[in-house]
């Protein structure tokens, strides 16, 4: 080296700096212990080059040095940590430039570009402080990629995971440098600025969804086969047995319950053994008039005895159950029979006024009341577990109605899966309020307390839940969320449990469960245990054990469900999975990928392999900016206030931005203190909405008088709820 | 540079940033940059980089905040040209 250049590297050189570095280093190491990732190619960066990363704790800088260990960073650092002329020297010498976030100034853009220039390394954190509360975010931001513009240098992006615990090991996820000025022009326009925004939106979501998966994986091999066997008490795990068919089950709860009560419904009690002997002589009837085994058999039955005495009936003898939602209106039953190809179908006189038109247009098809039986008493049939057992329709907020079969396999596991982590499982009571021809209240309801021996009462209208409940006092209740909702709220109004002295466990799902109303629950001794599942899946598909509740959270993966994240949405594999949706050659193409399922919803697993759902695919909003927006998420920080019932966010077409729609919690706001109650909610979705990142904020905030428009499992339908006050 | 000249280069950059969203017939000297024209905070940096390189000057450590209408940075300008 001549002399000329080692004076050059002297001047560059920094004795503090690599003293710093490398002192540092070694407890660096230990306490990060970095994992790094690369997506694309692994390779040394070289030259000048801007940094663009996420900015989540204020180890960030050192993760950083451990990612590009063999640079100098250049980086820089907000005005307040100069506050001393101790700090001003140290941050000069670790090579930092100093930014003021309230008043931006071009001092700070030329400092970069200089230094880009001399070909450094300069890090930026565009999103603003660890906290998110910059208001120059955007200006921030856009003003990384005119300095990258400027400088004729690449932007290189990178993603810090953020740790839950302080031990925990840092994940940085490195992508390719992103050249940004090609043309090497002086100026882009507003619309090249753009482009490059989103372009850097996307890569980031590339990475995140790189290091999610990662966690994913990590989460999944430690959550080994079992897990909930580790909150079930090894008595209740022993009887959780598989069984091949519902007929297998049946036949067993049988004869081990025989003179257990089964159901109670209209002021009416059946023993097992009762309601065998009913079915029975139904099957009988079923197989004279010409049933056969893998018939699809309709049945158009409201909640009551003889739905659960018909469905046991059909799927016992091996025929196909196809569950016709009671609202379901005239045309639209004609409709099924042709497009499921029934055979037969059995229906409650209350319904026969919707049947005219099926009769007029095939007065051959066998129609059946549900009061029949036959000659004799056939016993349960020998059914397989790949034989085809039930269709049920899936409605969803978005999207058309659909019908799922499911084998008796996939039901059989369904119904066992509920089963784990609840303490005490069988021999319970349950009440049943929501429709059986959900998969929630066929599965998680009916057939698991067939299956655990207990007692199902049927409430015929949910009006009179109450009235029932103080009669049959459940000790085991499966809700929906608003449902759940609504009797807190009345049980508050008037200022006693009005959910009955026995009630321990209440099973939440089908719709976003807010952490609020589990709490809510603990304070008056009951467990509310949310879970996740679909239609598509035989209901549950994780749930929370009840030794180990996480109200964010949707439980833990039950044992046997293949899983797996792929760009932040959950795939699955199972034994419990549907066969397909019927008739629907385009939605099974495009519902499956390699033999798993893709079920639409974004998830995260924590480190304890926790679950929890951010969102729905269909459900981004994107903003003309580029930004991806997950309403849902945003919806949960809203609900999360005591006088919020139910949010709603969406786009803003006119002015670039979201809307937030509220319904209030009425009786939390009337025990509140104050004359405005409008301004009261307000300043409190203010406060929540400040402390949004940025562009998560909404700029416009509308409060509804009446709940939103709801789909028949009670989740909010999206697409119509919008601007329906103004 | 005449005032008149520096207020029609301006108003050519404006343009740029803004993308035709505002009709700049009506911009005068008074017009607030945020309020009347629109001009967000990424229009304002975009604006302020356009102009250090059209008419060669530097902006240094003046802080955004400190420019309210049109006029404002027509006088920077101005003092920025002379010296």
């Amino acid at each position: 080296m001549s002399l000329k250049d080692k004076e050059k590297k002297k001047k560059q050189g920094n004795f503090l700096y690599d003293f710093v570095k490398v002192t540092g280093a070694i407890p660096a190491m230990l306490w990060l212990r970095p994992k790094i990732l690369y997506v694309g190619k692994k390779q040394r960066i070289k030259g000048g080059v801007l940094i663009a990363a996420n900015h989540v704790t204020f180890t960030d800088p050192v993760a950083l040095l451990c990612a590009l260990w063999y640079r100098r960073l250049h980086s820089i650092a907000t005005k307040d940590l100069y506050s001393s002329k101790l700090k001003k020297f140290f941050f000069n010498k670790m090579h930092c430039i100093m930014v003021d976030k309230e008043n931006f100034n071009m001092g700070t853009f030329h400092q970069v570009c200089e230094r880009l220039q001399q070909d450094k390394a300069v890090v930026v954190f565009p999103e603003g402080t660890v906290n998110k509360t910059g208001n120059a975010f955007l200006t921030f931001k856009s003003g990384a990629v005119l300095m990258a513009y400027k400088a004729k240098k690449p932007i290189l992006p990178i993603y810090l995971h953020e740790p839950k615990k302080w031990y925990e090991r840092r994940i940085i996820v490195v992508g390719e440098p992103i050249e940004i000025n090609k043309s090497g022009a002086l100026l882009p326009s507003m619309d090249e600025i753009n482009q490059i925004n989103q372009l850097l939106q996307e890569k980031e979501e590339e990475l995140k969804a790189h290091c999610d998966s990662y966690v994913a994986k990590k989460a999944k091999r430690s959550n080994k086969m079992g897990i909930f066997e580790k909150y079930t008490d090894k008595e209740t795990y022993a009887k959780i047995v598989d069984f091949e068919s519902v007929s297998q089950m049946w036949a067993h709860s049988v004869s081990e319950y025989g003179d257990k009560t089964a159901i109670c419904d209209n002021g009416e009690s059946y023993t097992f053994s009762d309601l065998e002997e009913q079915v029975a002589r139904m099957r009988s009837y079923l197989l004279e008039n010409g049933v056969k085994k893998g018939d699809n058999v309709g049945i158009y039955i409201p909640n009551c005895k003889d739905f659960v005495k018909t469905y046991l009936a059909v799927t016992t003898i091996g025929a196909v159950a196809v569950l016709l939602p009671p609202q379901l209106d005239e045309m639209t039953v004609f409709g099924c029979s042709m497009k499921f190809a029934l055979s037969a179908m059995v229906y409650s006189q209350a319904l026969e006024s919707k049947l005219t038109f099926l009769k007029e247009k095939r007065p051959d098809f066998k129609l059946f009341p549900d009061s029949v039986e036959g000659e004799n008493s056939v016993p349960c049939q020998n059914v397989a577990g790949s034989d085809p057992c039930t269709v049920l329709f899936t409605g969803g907020t978005t999207g058309k109605s659909k019908g799922a079969l499911l084998s008796n396999r996939a039901i059989m596991r369904g119904t066992k899966n509920g089963c784990y982590g609840i303490k005490s499982i069988f021999n319970e009571r349950y009440l049943l309020v929501l429709p059986l021809t959900h998969v929630f209240g066929l599965v998680r309801n009916m057939l698991t307390s067939l299956y655990t021996g207990s007692a199902l009462f049927i409430c015929r209208n949910n009006k009179d839940m109450f009235k029932d409940i103080a009669v049959f006092k459940p000790t085991i209740m499966v809700l929906v969320p608003a449902l759940a909702e609504m009797a807190i709220n009345l049980s508050k109004q008037f200022g006693r449990n009005m959910m009955g002295p026995d009630l321990k466990t209440i099973i939440c799902g089908a719709a976003t469960v807010s952490p609020y109303l589990v709490q809510e629950y603990d304070k008056i001794g009951v467990e509310l245990l949310p879970g996740y599942g679909m239609t598509e899946s035989a209901n549950l598909v994780s749930g929370n054990p009840e030794a180990r509740k996480k109200p964010a959270s949707v439980g833990l993966i039950y044992e046997g469900m293949e899983y797996k994240v792929v760009d932040g949405e959950l795939w699955l594999k199972g034994v419990n999975m549907m066969e397909g949706y019927i008739g629907e050659p385009e939605e099974n193409a495009s519902s499956y990928e390699d033999g798993w399922f893709k079920t639409g919803d974004l998830v995260r697993f924590d480190e304890e392999g926790f679950l929890y759902i951010v969102g729905r695919k269909k459900e981004i909003i994107v903003l003309s900016n580029g930004e991806n927006i997950f309403p849902a998420e945003i919806e949960t920080k809203f609900n999360e206030i005591d006088v919020v019932q139910d949010s709603l966010v969406y786009e803003n077409e006119e002015l670039n931005g979201l809307i937030l729609e509220v319904y209030p919690r009425g009786v939390v706001l009337a025990t509140v203190e104050c004359e405005d109650k409008e301004k009261y909610l307000r300043d409190r979705i203010n406060e929540v909405n400040m402390a949004l990142p940025s562009i998560q904020r909404v700029n416009q905030i509308i409060i509804r008088d009446k709940d939103f428009v709801r789909s028949p499992s009670m989740k909010i339908v999206r697409g119509q709820n919008k601007n329906e006050q103004k | 540079m005449s005032r008149n000249e520096i207020a029609e280069k301006l108003k050519d950059i404006m343009a740029l940033a803004l993308g035709n969203k505002v009709d700049l017939g009506k911009c005068t000297e008074e017009s607030n940059l945020t309020t009347d024209l629109g001009l967000n905070s990424v229009g304002i940096l975009y604006v302020v980089i356009a102009i250090e390189e059209f008419f060669g000057i530097s902006f240094g450590d003046v802080s955004f905040g400190d420019f309210q209408c049109v006029g404002d940075v027509i006088n920077y300008i101005e003092e920025q040209i002379k010296q």
